[in-house]
């Protein structure tokens, strides 16, 4: 994803327990202009159920999510 | 009324930390989702925020003794204080509501809101106005 899509901004959670990330993601991506892509990185095994949750709830667009070493890796299109 | 999408409404009635700590995180986490969140507080609830004491760790009496552990863990795990979470809701929208007259009778000497966490004082008619339009009503 991160080779086809470029991303904009990082933005580092690891180590931070639930509601933080999805938290976190909020602040930043509100920020950010419409269009612009972030890339969440969390250790936080709850965040692939909550990042659905709150792009379905917020609209943003979870262009995918993949999970690697612990690691969990989000790329988010502000969609407002 | 008509039912307005995304209102939360929570009944604070507890003032213990692992209470206080629920408010905190679920009025957060709520407000980050986009709804309308309102913290209404009463009795301990209303104390604790005027006590000046509110990220002071103290569990009910009958898990008095995994406090010392729990607030280890929580400090290692670099969990917020309850004050920094219900700030920040508060910068994303949420509303801290004290109930007029808990703030009468919860023996309060000094009716000055602590740590700058309080929006406004409703008696119970406001309250539950705003209460019958919620999605999700708690009480905590």
């Amino acid at each position: 994803m991160a080779g086809t899509v470029k991303v904009d901004q990082i933005l580092d959670c690891k180590g931070l327990l639930c509601p933080l990330p999805v938290i976190r993601t909020k602040q930043t991506i509100d920020k950010m202009t419409v269009g612009q892509v972030l890339e969440m990185i969390s250790t936080d095994p709850g965040s692939v159920a909550d990042m659905q949750a709150w792009s379905r709830r917020t609209g943003h667009e979870l262009l995918e999510h993949r999970t690697e070493n612990g690691l969990f890796q989000f790329y988010i299109r502000k969609a407002k | 009324m008509k039912k307005t999408k995304g209102k939360f409404v929570i009944f604070a009635h507890s003032g213990t930390y692992d209470k206080l700590h629920q408010i905190a995180t679920i009025a957060l986490t709520a407000a980050a989702m986009g709804s309308e969140v309102y913290i209404v507080l009463f009795f301990w609830a209303l104390k604790k925020f005027y006590s000046g004491q509110l990220d002071r760790s103290d569990f009910p009496v009958e898990y008095q003794s995994w406090s010392h552990k729990i607030t280890q863990l929580m400090k290692e795990k670099n969990v917020p204080p309850i004050s920094e979470m219900l700030r920040e809701a508060r910068g994303m929208g949420a509303r801290v509501i004290v109930c007029s007259a808990g703030l009468e009778y919860m023996d309060i000497d000094d009716k000055t809101p602590k740590d700058n966490l309080i929006d406004d004082v409703w008696g119970l008619p406001q309250v539950l106005t705003i209460a019958e339009g919620a999605d999700t009503v708690l009480y905590i």
